[in-house]
């Protein structure tokens, strides 16, 4: 009955517009407050929550982001990647992928890899006749590749509420990232052979081959963003720097490649660092609301409720991990990737360990269900952004996000029959 | 008047958070290379780094208020309109207002509590810990000025908009 009391009242609050993280503050306040508890937890879960070194590489993989942004590294990659695989069949949309991929190497954000690279490679594929609502789909998917690929800002924010390592989690994102990038790429490549046209109506076949002077003078152009990938995410792996230093250091040197670059002007950069501030106070207030929230539900013993409701009727972990996909499915048509995290991970955590499930595999298939939520309308983040980008209208994009959609859900359905495509490379090499 | 000071202040007040967390970023890249470069590894890099955290946060609630920057599910309000989503936009503000003044009364209790008992950190640094509580009053003594010039801009605006709102 609390259960169902507490989910309709948070959802009503939720739908008349209150804000989620004083929707969850507000009720976990109410809530230790109804029941005698004091409420001097409230005010010292909002201190706890923000008070962690962890989640400072929130904001600086967010800066990081945002300078090399605005500072237009996106070209330089795009381009580098686009003389290597530019003339293949599809090529165009491999280099999209691709650039995508390594953008995200450097990047925890799905919006700052959406926006960089779509930003490039819109134009280029629109002028080559690839149909506008498939490139918008492709650049929307391809920018959550952001939060999958190492570092990944909602890994972070997991690793803090789960206690797991986010080197592990990290680490454990690749296989799947580079798993997802391969569906990405023979998808691109079906659909361009299946849509190739020699009249002005369909796709123009692919760029002529790039010389090797070219593709030496391009690569060399981008290599910074290589050397940055390799820094943050050899860095962390190598034990060198821990993944909030990590970020710090790649902040560092994402200000020398602009600076030696000279492509952010100082406006730029204060843009870049406001913009950064909005995105991180914003994740950092939920955070804090779902605290307070997390410590009254634990006080009304819900979630230990939530777990004996869940074993009592599920024992196979298979039905499970359905029954939290489609949940959090509908969940990602009305909520964004940080708050489904934030709300449904504390009350799911004691479960796992009932049935066995192991959290970092159990974190990448919710980060890939989280990735899904940004391009499901009606308010999947990634549309709106390549909405922007592209000058598109949302139909169009939203057009042409379904396949990606479903090649996403298919990587799911691999990753839990095979889940050594994530925990291969944390545990076994 | 009110409305123009607060809302100043806000501005300020974010403008300072957000180069807290850059600076951040300049002391964590400092604490790697005294750690590898010099051999000389510190002990305030990391507690000044989440108290500066903590307070680069807290300022910036009103002006991420201000801006209607929060993320929140927007679906419903958009076929709001007139009275309805005036009223919606109020509950809001009233809700985010009590809650900024609960927390200040609580968050103020313990900051005197940490100065009359002389608490600090457990780290080597062992910093005053109401540094770290008063940020949380400061933050939402802002928040709810904001939360008071935002009641009334609503009450005096003819048409409320609602914004989605960006994240990662």
């Amino acid at each position: 009955m609390i259960i169902v009391t507490v989910l309709l009242v948070m959802l009503s609050l939720m739908l008349i517009g209150v804000p989620i993280a004083f929707t969850l503050g507000g009720m976990g306040l109410s809530m230790l407050m109804l029941a005698d508890f004091s409420p001097l937890i409230a005010s010292q879960a909002l201190v706890s929550s923000i008070d962690s070194f962890i989640l400072l590489s929130v904001p600086l993989f967010l800066l990081m982001s945002n300078v090399l942004l605005k500072g237009g590294v996106g070209t330089d990659l795009f381009n580098a990647v686009q003389s290597w695989v530019g003339h293949l069949p599809g090529g165009l949309g491999i280099a999209t992928i691709l650039s995508c991929a390594f953008f995200a190497a450097i990047s925890g954000s799905s919006v700052a890899t959406a926006a960089t690279i779509g930003t490039v490679a819109i134009p280029e594929m629109i002028k080559r006749g690839y149909p506008r609502h498939f490139v918008f789909g492709l650049l929307a998917a391809g920018g959550t590749l952001g939060i999958l690929i190492p570092p990944s800002i909602p890994m972070i924010v997991y690793g803090v509420i789960t206690e797991e390592s986010i080197v592990d989690l990290f680490m454990a994102g690749i296989g799947p990232g580079i798993f997802l990038v391969l569906l990405f790429t023979a998808y691109s490549v079906y659909f361009a052979l299946r849509n190739q046209s020699k009249d002005s109506a369909g796709i123009q076949g692919s760029p002529a081959k790039s010389t090797s002077a070219q593709r030496l003078a391009t690569t060399l152009r981008a290599s910074p963003v290589f050397i940055l990938a390799a820094i943050v995410l050899g860095g962390i792996y190598g034990g060198v720097f821990t993944p909030t230093e990590s970020a710090g250091v790649g902040l560092i040197v994402s200000l020398l490649i602009v600076a030696i670059r000279k492509s952010l002007s100082l406006a730029n950069l204060h843009k870049a660092i406001v913009e950064s501030l909005q995105t991180t106070v914003v994740i950092f207030m939920i955070i804090g609301g779902a605290k307070i929230f997390s410590k009254a539900i634990t006080l009304y013993r819900i979630p230990q409720d939530i777990t004996t409701l869940i074993t009592s009727n599920i024992d196979q972990v298979g039905l499970f991990i359905l029954v939290v996909c489609l949940v959090l499915l509908v969940l990602g048509f009305f909520l964004e990737s940080i708050s489904m995290l934030l709300i449904m991970v504390p009350v799911l955590l004691p479960s796992l360990g009932v049935l066995g499930i192991d959290p970092i595999w159990f974190g990448i298939i919710f980060v890939i269900m989280i990735e899904c939520a940004l391009i499901t309308p009606p308010v999947g983040l990634n549309l709106f952004v390549i909405q922007a980008v592209g000058k598109a209208d949302i139909t169009e994009v939203i057009a042409g996000v379904y396949p990606f959609i479903l090649l996403m859900f298919g990587a799911v359905i691999c990753i839990f029959f095979i889940p050594d495509i994530a925990l291969y490379i944390p545990f076994k090499m | 008047m009110m409305k123009c000071w607060v809302d100043r202040l806000s501005h300020i007040s974010a403008l300072f958070g957000a180069y807290l967390f850059f600076s951040i970023g300049l002391i964590i890249a400092y604490e790697v290379s005294a750690r590898y470069v010099f051999n000389m590894p510190t002990i305030w890099v990391e507690e000044v780094s989440r108290l500066l955290q903590l307070w680069g946060c807290y300022l910036s609630m009103a002006w991420v208020l201000k801006k209607r920057k929060i993320i929140r599910i927007t679906i419903l309000l958009e076929r709001l309109s007139g009275v309805w989503a005036k009223l919606a936009e109020l509950i809001s503000i009233t809700i985010i207002a009590l809650f900024s003044l609960v927390t200040i009364y609580y968050a103020s209790s313990i900051t005197y509590d940490s100065l009359q008992l002389n608490r600090h950190t457990s780290s080597m640094l062992g910093s005053p810990s109401w540094l770290f509580d008063v940020s949380i009053v400061v933050g939402f003594i802002l928040l709810f000025l904001q939360c008071l010039v935002e009641f009334v801009t609503v009450i005096k605006q003819q048409n409320v908009e609602f914004n989605r709102e960006h994240d990662i």
